[in-house]
């Protein structure tokens, strides 16, 4: 099946590759890499500027195309035959600036623990592509001394730098023998073009036929000279080589459990295809993270500001509930995070909010009980180290959020932030108006929320469809669980274990009315938890009539006998 | 609000029937205890075996024979109970809460009673006289504005009561009424029988021959079947019969020794914020000051917070059939302390408030709310619908509706039936039969009032109609409310028709329905008792079945099974059901010593407040099972039941007294003597035990020291015309009629339909040849007891006096 689709782009004028979905097989090829990429990078001058390099919009949406960035991070194909798996862990556990013609880009640092290291590693270690290209037969071992003349002397040190000899312009190769693999070293001086769309580094001693399908020597010994080089780089060892190696090992080696499709489930996760090519990873999402144009309204400045430095979990499993994607951190410098302010903000210091009264340590404490015990929000919603972590956590709110927007989520999350699973909780109007003064001014305690295990939870990417699957993946199965086994990501932090929608023994005795009523009204009208939200004012009644439906198949059962009769839903 | 208050027998407020003596012994009058189901005894015979039994001997040898762990004692309470000093009443809480304030002032509540000069008056004051068959009743104004009642009786000085209070308004829907008070010279404040009703506009009255309330009419005698003479009073108290707390504010009403007098205080006879905040004071101590925002707490709790039993107890406090375990009871005094709410329930099948599926079986408020499957599989409470501050309606999120009949009180969780109404209600959309609340929470006369007057409440049961059972129990389905012309075949063919199978009741209501009282003790076990539900209420039902149906003191022979479900339920989570379950194991085999241990272990683990509930139910409803044994003849039983119940509550007056008299119906005359006396070392102020003991020594020819006792009751609380009764047969059997006759007009006078006094009155005449006297006081008597064979006798005589003499 076809799933990728880029065309070619003629920005910078030395397009090379037109990659074409042509049934799931090989790509043809057109052109001659000979042009050396423009000018390499711009410094940055105006805040877009710094979006744009930083690609801060690859996530946040708001772009229309993958940036620039995009063209210039690692294409992915073909990861498992370029790096070595304990590179790429150790790389993913500890993100440093490799390319030095990316901008101000550079690959942030997502905080992976080791086992989601190592399952976006095993992943990344499968991804086999091999351009359709006939190489010349690399088989020989080459002269390591000769190596190092020909990277000194030759084109290679204009751009690089190893051991000390040539200029650090694109990057340093100095560590080249821990991370990549001979084989695929060598084709890549070959025919980089063929690696890497709109790459920068030239073919120097090959070009390609005019079908495009072979490599014809474009120097004398180009073979051995690529035979050389390849040997010196790889001999470059870093030292900690062993003892990355073997901690990737015994990571591997305790983790049997850990496969592939977890780190499939990761990258997509990730967003990874919002900054690297590749061939096989599923669709770049344009937003998988707040839009950047509406946060003037609703966060607070300073609070951002801080925030960009480091970076928490603000929603800790997925910016869309269950899909596990986190805002990584880049390690921005003061100067970014004054441009990165100045382009949300505009310039336009309008903060501006309505007053909202502190409420008393009596009317708090009455919240906070409410809170625990009658209200739906930490379903959701952490709070003061306990309660949901679908959502952001509930303290002190007002450092976060502009009271005025903040008041409006609580009274209205549909129109507030489109998109948001959050339902419309109805409450009388003095004790919203007190909810909302609770959570702007409590200040007990802040606990900073921590993503959660991408390993240990089930990621669930949301549907986009209408239809009731779509609808109980997206709302129901983050607590309930895909297939409603009740193992959704979040129902761990539940108080009260989610009904299983699975289980035909319990369901057997729901009639379809009571269904229809708790997703309605809520749990606590069914005597079940006051977690389960009641849903009646964000979904319509075809909605609702639609997931139990869908209930009845997940349980594969029938409801109680008189409840069928005459009286059901028409 | 809906005030009539038949009491069972067996609640707190009871009413006492008398048995009467029909020999011409002297008689003995003794006067009842709030908690046990008294009737007072008519001592029959002077001469008798009497033989002795000694408690305390009887539990030194059980000490010593075993090794039984003693039970332990009952845990002193450390909450400081709420004082009437603590409230500061509706206006001191309008300036800061002057919405809800404004909200509350023209509520039902808030409007529930009061003063006459605050109040609506709803009843004709107008002059006109309303007759009884032996008596004529005026309502009037007087000429400074007072509402007054002027009662002309046959054969008694005319009378005149001014409206002191007033309570209801004639607000409820299914029939309202108003109620006047008026304060007597004991200080008591009591309700007088004259009530008027909204929708019918006449006075009425109640009576307990089976009409329920009555229009005044002159077929009707006035006598204390309706009430007459009034005696119901304001405020929880012990001896009489009450309004408890609930039909005002912050009531209390105390026998206050030092001045021999009854003192009632409450805040106002309307429901105000303090009757479901609790006391007030504090809370005004805390916002007065300038810091109040930093306190935590302000002194009252937030009441919107309560779980869904919580709140519910904020309501049951009043609108729930409750047995007093202890007077006193004021708003922020926890409820379990003071009133056990499933305690109606025990007894037989016939006295049981409920019907098997909760329903109201003659007369209840809406504690079988806790039997409705929004209760027991949703999180309903009053609340969900009822707006507390102003009356009004409510749905599920707050939102206010517009009627009580507005479907958004259901349909703001049961949704799913308002997507097509008609499809489920197969009425037509916008008729009355489309109204939920129509055909679930029909209005339901309560058949304790009669036919006569309409005091029908909605079904706080929510059941789902069903003609052919609602038949059987006697209950008028909502069906047949509007299609009255239709047979209860026809509309049960139709609800077939229509819905097929409909829901099956709860697992518990069907084994109650499936309960039949010729069952095998195992049989019966087997089906009252399961091994687990979710009805409470229809468990405490099934309890108190077999309990009253198949216990009886020590039971050797007991089928294991049985009791190993008893077992089973003193685990319950209830603090009713538990205490009963715990109380009939040990009525039964409390004699094995692996049950007593298990019994005391299990009270050892409690936490002392909880230990202390079970413990005062524990001890009252040994109690109330002693008395069906009397009923029954059996006094031995009744004996060993009052017996343990002391062993749980070791000081209780009340079952000391009926113990006595128990052993005194046996003619142990020495027992009971000496059980008194223990009561009298606890409370020598207990002017009912210085009755019964009066009983007990005239009865055994101890004479003069009988009089002392009853003098001494007499000294204690002079407002008690049993006292003055008994002060008479002293006199009488000592043959000083003279005085005799000065103490039974006091008695007469003091309890003006005391039959009793008047017939004893005419008999003491007689003695001493006062034939015309005799004469008018044998007729009051038999206007208040017409059946009474030695009454109609000395009539007879007289008449036949007089024939012969004029």
């Amino acid at each position: 099946m076809c799933k990728l689709s880029y065309k070619a782009f003629f920005i910078t004028s030395i397009i090379v590759l037109q990659w074409a979905c042509t049934g799931g097989r090989n790509d043809s090829r057109v052109g001659t890499p000979i042009t050396p990429y423009k000018a390499l990078i711009s410094a940055a001058e105006s805040p877009k500027d710094y979006i744009d390099q930083l690609g801060c919009l690859n996530c946040h949406g708001g772009a229309t195309l993958p940036s620039e960035l995009k063209a210039k991070a690692p294409d992915l194909s073909g990861a498992g035959n370029r790096y070595k798996p304990e590179y790429i862990f150790n790389y993913l556990m500890n993100p440093t600036k490799v390319r030095n013609h990316i901008g101000l880009s550079r690959m942030p640092n997502f905080g992976f623990d080791e086992r989601e290291a190592l399952a976006l590693t095993s992943y990344l270690s499968s991804k086999r592509y091999a351009p359709n290209v006939q190489f010349p037969d690399f088989s020989k071992n080459g002269n390591v001394k000769l190596g190092e003349t020909e990277f000194i002397e030759q084109a290679c040190a204009t751009c690089h730098v190893a051991n000390g000899h040539g200029n650090n312009v694109i990057s340093d190769l100095s560590n080249m023998g821990s991370k990549l693999n001979l084989e695929w070293m060598k084709q890549f001086i070959a025919a980089p073009a063929v690696f890497q769309n709109r790459s920068l580094m030239p073919g120097l001693l090959y070009h390609f036929s005019t079908d495009s399908t072979a490599l014809i020597p474009s120097v004398e010994n180009a073979e051995e000279r690529i035979e050389n080089l390849s040997a010196y780089l790889l001999s470059l060892e870093s030292p900690d080589h062993d003892e990355q190696l073997d901690r990737y090992e015994t990571i591997k080696k305790s983790n049997p459990e850990i496969l592939v499709g977890l780190g499939q489930k990761i990258y997509q996760a990730q967003n990874c295809a919002g900054c690297h090519q590749s061939n096989s990873d599923g669709e770049w999402k344009e937003t998988v993270a707040p839009n950047l144009m509406t946060i003037k309204s609703r966060i607070n400045k300073a609070w951002l500001v801080e925030y960009m430095k480091k970076p928490h979990a603000v929603r800790p499993f997925g910016f869309y509930p269950g899909s596990g994607s986190r805002m990584p951190n880049f390690n921005l410098t003061e100067t970014e995070i004054d441009n990165i302010v100045r382009f949300i903000y505009n310039e336009d210091n309008n903060e501006k909010q309505t007053h909202i009264e502190a409420p008393s340590r009596f009317v708090s404490n009455k919240i906070k009980i409410l809170l625990d015990e009658k209200l739906p929000c930490l379903g959701c919603h952490s709070f003061e180290g306990r309660g949901g972590k679908v959502a952001p956590d509930l303290s002190n709110l007002s450092k976060r959020l502009n009271s005025d927007y903040l008041a409006s989520v609580v009274t209205n999350p549909a129109v507030a932030m489109p998109g948001t699973i959050m339902p419309k909780i109805s409450m009388p109007e003095k004790m919203r108006n007190q909810l909302i003064a609770y959570l702007l001014y409590n200040k007990d305690s802040v606990v900073e929320s921590k993503y959660l295990s991408l390993v240990d939870h089930p990621i669930t990417f949301p549907s986009a469809g209408l239809n009731s699957e779509s609808i109980y993946i997206s709302k129901c199965a983050i607590c309930h669980g895909e297939k409603g086994n009740a193992n959704g990501f979040n129902a761990a932090y539940l108080a009260t274990l989610p009904t299983r929608h699975a289980d035909s023994s319990y369901m057997a005795k729901r009639p379809d009315d009571t269904l229809f009523d708790g997703v309605f009204a809520g749990g606590e009208i069914l005597n079940k938890s006051h977690l389960m939200p009641p849903w009646g004012n964000a979904l319509s009644n075809d909605e609702i009539r639609g997931l139990v439906t869908y209930m009845r198949s997940l349980c594969n059962c029938r409801p109680p006998s008189w409840s069928t009769d005459n009286k059901t839903m028409k | 609000m809906g005030k009539k208050k038949v009491h069972k027998a067996k609640t707190g407020a009871s009413h006492n029937k008398e048995k009467h003596l029909q020999d011409d012994a002297p008689l003995s009058k003794i006067s009842t205890k709030w908690m046990l189901i008294l009737t007072a005894i008519a001592l029959t015979g002077i001469f008798g075996v009497f033989y002795f039994v000694d408690f305390s001997k009887s539990n030194e040898q059980d000490k010593v024979t075993s090794s039984r762990k003693p039970f332990p004692s009952v845990p002193i309470n450390q909450t400081v109970p709420v004082g009437f000093e603590d409230f500061v009443g509706a206006e001191a809480c309008s300036s800061c809460h002057s919405d809800i304030y404004n909200k509350w002032k023209t509520s039902t509540h808030g409007q529930a009673g009061g003063s006459p000069k605050d109040v609506k008056v709803i009843g004709y004051f107008d002059g006109i006289p309303r007759k009884f068959k032996d008596a004529t009743l005026t309502p009037y104004r007087a000429e400074n504005g007072d509402y007054m009642f002027n009662l002309k009786t046959v054969d008694l000085p005319e009378q005149t009561y001014r409206v002191d209070e007033v309570v209801g308004g004639g607000h409820m829907i299914g029939g309202g009424t108003q109620t006047y008070f008026s304060y007597f010279p004991d200080g008591t404040l009591r309700m007088l029988p004259f009530d008027f009703i909204r929708d019918e506009k006449v006075w009425f009255g109640e009576t307990s021959q089976g009409q329920g309330w009555v229009p005044i009419t002159p077929d009707r005698i006035i006598d204390k079947e309706s009430e007459w003479f009034p005696s119901r009073l304001l405020g929880t108290h012990l001896d009489r019969q009450n309004c408890q707390q609930c039909h005002g504010s912050q009531i209390e009403a105390k026998f206050a020794l030092d001045k021999k007098k009854f003192v009632t205080n409450f805040k106002t006879l309307a429901i105000n914020c303090e009757s479901c905040h609790g006391p007030g004071k504090e809370h005004i101590q805390i916002v007065s000051g300038s810091d109040w925002k930093e306190k935590t707490s302000l002194g009252l709790k937030p009441l919107v917070t309560f779980d869904k039993d919580g709140s519910l107890d904020v309501c049951f406090k009043c609108h729930a059939l409750k047995n007093v375990l202890d007077p006193g009871f004021l708003p922020g005094d926890d409820l379990e302390e003071y009133y056990a709410l499933k305690f109606p329930i025990l007894g037989f099948r016939n006295e049981n408030p409920y019907h098997p599926d909760g329903r109201v079986n003659g007369f209840a408020y809406q504690l079988n709310h806790l039997s409705s499957d929004c209760y027991i599989d949703g999180s309903m409470t009053c609340v969900s619908c009822h707006d507390p501050h102003e009356q009004s309606y409510r749905d599920i999120n707050g939102q206010v509706l517009a009627s009580p009949f507005d479907d958004g009180q259901c349909t703001s969780c049961h949704a799913s039936k308002a997507i097509n109404l008609t499809a489920h209600s197969f009425h037509k959309i916008d008729s009355k039969g489309s109204q939920c609340v129509s055909c679930h929470m029909p209005y339901l006369q309560h058949q304790a009032m009669g036919t006569n007057l309409r005091f029908a409440r909605s079904d706080h049961t929510i059941p789902i109609p069903r003609p052919a059972f609602d038949a059987s129990i006697g209950i008028e389905s909502a069906c047949i409310q509007c299609h009255s012309d239709k047979s209860v075949e026809f509309l049960q063919n139709k609800v077939n028709e229509w819905y097929g199978e409909v829901k099956p009741h709860n697992d518990m209501v069907e084994r109650l329905l499936k309960f039949d009282p010729s069952m095998s003790l195992y049989e019966a076990s087997e089906v009252l008792l399961p091994d687990s539900a979710n009805h409470l209420m229809g468990q405490m039902a099934g309890l108190s079945e077999f309990a009253f149906g198949y216990l009886k003191p020590e039971m050797k022979d007991i089928d294991a099974a049985a009791v190993n479900r008893i077992k089973k339920y003193i685990n319950n989570a209830d603090v009713d059901v538990q205490s009963v379950a715990m109380a009939s194991l040990h009525l039964i085999q409390d004699s094995d010593d692996e049950i007593h241990n298990l019994l005391v272990d299990k009270l050892s683990q409690m936490e002392a407040d909880r230990r202390r509930k079970i413990m005062k139910r524990w001890s009252s409803v040994l109690p109330i099972m002693a008395k069906k044994y009397e009923e029954r003849g059996n006094y031995n039983d009744a004996i060993e039941a009052y017996r343990k119940s002391l062993e749980i509550v070791p000081d209780n007056i009340a079952v000391m007294i009926n113990m006595a008299v128990a052993y005194s119906a046996l003619n142990q005359n020495a027992a009971a003597n000496q059980i008194l006396d223990r009561a009298i070392k606890i409370n020598a102020n207990d002017y009912d035990v210085w009755l019964n003991k009066g009983n007990i020594l005239l009865k055994t020819n101890q004479n003069v020291k009988a009089l002392e006792a009853y003098k001494r009751a007499n000294s204690i609380n002079p407002w008690v015309g049993s006292a003055y009764f008994n002060i008479g047969n002293y006199y009488y059997k000592t043959n000083n009629v003279n005085e005799a006759i000065v103490w039974y007009k006091k008695a007469v006078e003091i309890e003006p339909n005391m039959a009793l006094g008047y017939l004893f009155l005419a008999r003491s005449y007689i003695k001493v040849q006062d034939f015309k006297n005799a004469f008018t006081a044998v007729k009051s008597g038999l206007r208040l007891d017409p059946a009474d064979r030695a009454g109609n006798q000395i009539l007879a005589d007289l008449q036949s006096y007089f024939a012969k003499n004029n």
